[in-house]
């Protein structure tokens, strides 16, 4: 099902960070939410998965959704190994062969030989694959990613990224994931959706961008998508 | 000078200067040197009528009173953590029993108790709010993002507390739990003194006082010593790192 979000306002003690915000994001796609540092991109996902509330509005498409999400930082139990991290979060999940898909997800993300390493152990991005192996092996209904390549040199990134979409590929969620840079989101997106950022924050919300298909089309059709998003979110600066 | 030698030699260095102390004093009667208090701890002590179970009994005093406080300040100081209604509701309390001198402690439960369970209660009393006092830090201090990765993946609460809550709080444990101990100790025998129980190392410390015998004094002070560094490193065993998991900062509340 489709997320659909109608006239959303969030104010954080007295400053508006949304105002009658209305968005739709398709299913089973990687929708990217691309704007500037602190244009509330990851209070928009800690809304849509219930980590924060919102002061009014309505959000139709996540009822009785389950959710992996993919922080700016991994966020793993230091004091766990690598396994155990991945089993924390899936022996509550449901599934009864859990352990199977726990095998799956670190051989796909090759960390299965290093199971029993703790997060001081890894390096930065074998700490962030675990990240994604865990919100892959995790049956969420939506993945949401906040910024999760953020602190990552671009090879690093851009390998991470490959085996994100290796990753999708073989299941196709709902992926909602923000940025603010714009590679990424052409690297990643199906659909990238621009969020305006503007002092005035509380006028322009609505002020959203929408390229569809970003990744899908024939070569030349890609490019000319490329370059308008690339035109757009580069026109969308330097009008501030 | 390598690491590892620093800590024998510091010990080396002031045994040398309670030596010297010992000599320039030159009166053994009043200040003994460390040959007369191992002469005394072996000839009198060690091997004198009781000793085994004069150390065990003060030992299991000391054991017991720290155990309860450990597991009730556990317990309370998780719980104060979780709601800051209990923390305000617990404040008052844990404030008398920090304020209060331990001798009020010690001669109330006298009036109160039978004299061999008051070095256990007023162990319990000096710990209970150090152990109380850290958990409820170390819980209320657990990594917010952590909390809300477990609870967008639906993990349920008691798993929350035992891979999130206590592994995150086990530093602060130790923390009072190796004060409380050293503490233990300290409080417990200064209990027996003043009830100078049929056994125990606070009424032979009593005895050593009547009838004049700071060497005897010395040697039992020993014994504690000896006995404490067993148990620190008894805890520290415990507490190790044997999976190469590593916790989060530690803090010290002690009074």
């Amino acid at each position: 099902m489709a997320i659909n979000i109608k006239n959303l306002t969030k104010e954080y003690s007295g400053l508006k960070v949304f105002e009658s915000f209305s968005i739709d994001f398709n299913d089973n796609v990687i929708n990217c939410i691309l704007g500037e540092s602190g244009c509330g991109k990851t209070t928009l996902l800690n809304i849509i998965s219930g980590i924060e509330n919102y002061s009014s509005g309505k959000i139709t498409g996540v009822e009785g959704c389950t959710f992996s999400y993919i922080f700016q930082e991994p966020r793993l139990l230091n004091w766990y190994n690598v396994r155990e991290n991945m089993e924390y979060v899936m022996e509550d999940c449901g599934i009864p062969d859990f352990e199977d898909r726990i095998d799956k997800y670190l051989k796909i993300t090759g960390l299965y030989e290093y199971s029993k390493l703790y997060p001081h152990q890894l390096s930065g991005g074998m700490k962030q694959r675990l990240s994604i192996a865990r919100a892959f092996a995790y049956p969420g209904d939506i993945l949401l990613m906040d910024e999760p390549f953020k602190a990552l040199d671009m090879k690093l990134k851009k390998e991470l990224t490959g085996e994100f979409l290796k990753l999708w590929k073989e299941d196709e969620r709902t992926v909602l994931f923000v940025t603010h840079e714009l590679e990424e989101a052409l690297m990643m997106a199906d659909n990238v959706h621009i969020l305006g950022d503007n002092p005035l924050r509380e006028i322009l919300r609505t002020d959203i961008k929408t390229l569809k298909g970003a990744r899908s089309g024939s070569e030349e059709e890609i490019v000319l998508k490329r370059k308008t998003l690339y035109s757009v979110f580069t026109g969308h600066n330097k009008e501030e | 000078m390598k690491k590892r030698w620093i800590k024998p030699f510091a010990i080396l260095v002031w045994l040398a200067i309670w030596f010297i102390a010992a000599i320039i004093i030159n009166d053994s009667l009043k200040f003994p040197g460390p040959l007369e208090t191992l002469k005394a701890l072996f000839a009198n002590i060690i091997s004198g009528e009781g000793f085994f179970r004069t150390t065990l009994t003060s030992l299991f005093r000391i054991l017991f009173g720290f155990a309860a406080s450990a597991v009730l300040g556990l317990i309370f100081g998780v719980a104060a953590g979780l709601k800051k209604g209990f923390a305000d509701f617990m404040e008052p309390l844990i404030t008398v029993i920090k304020s209060t001198p331990v001798m009020s402690f010690i001669i109330l439960a006298m009036i109160w108790f039978k004299f061999t369970t008051v070095p256990i209660i007023i162990c319990f009393l000096m710990c209970f709010p150090i152990i109380y006092s850290n958990m409820r830090e170390g819980i209320s201090r657990t990594d917010s993002d952590l909390l809300a990765m477990a609870k967008l993946y639906k993990v349920k609460k008691s798993n929350i507390m035992r891979g999130i809550y206590l592994p995150s709080a086990k530093a602060y444990f130790y923390s009072a739990a190796n004060i409380c101990l050293g503490l233990g100790f300290k409080v417990t025998v200064a209990a027996e003194v003043l009830t100078s129980p049929d056994y125990g190392i606070g009424s032979r410390l009593y005895d050593a006082k009547i009838y004049l015998e700071p060497v005897e004094v010395f040697a039992w002070t020993l014994v504690i010593l000896v006995l404490s560094y067993i148990m620190e490193q008894l805890l520290k065993l415990a507490f190790s790192e044997k999976r190469g998991r590593r916790e989060e900062g530690a803090a010290i509340n002690g009074n």
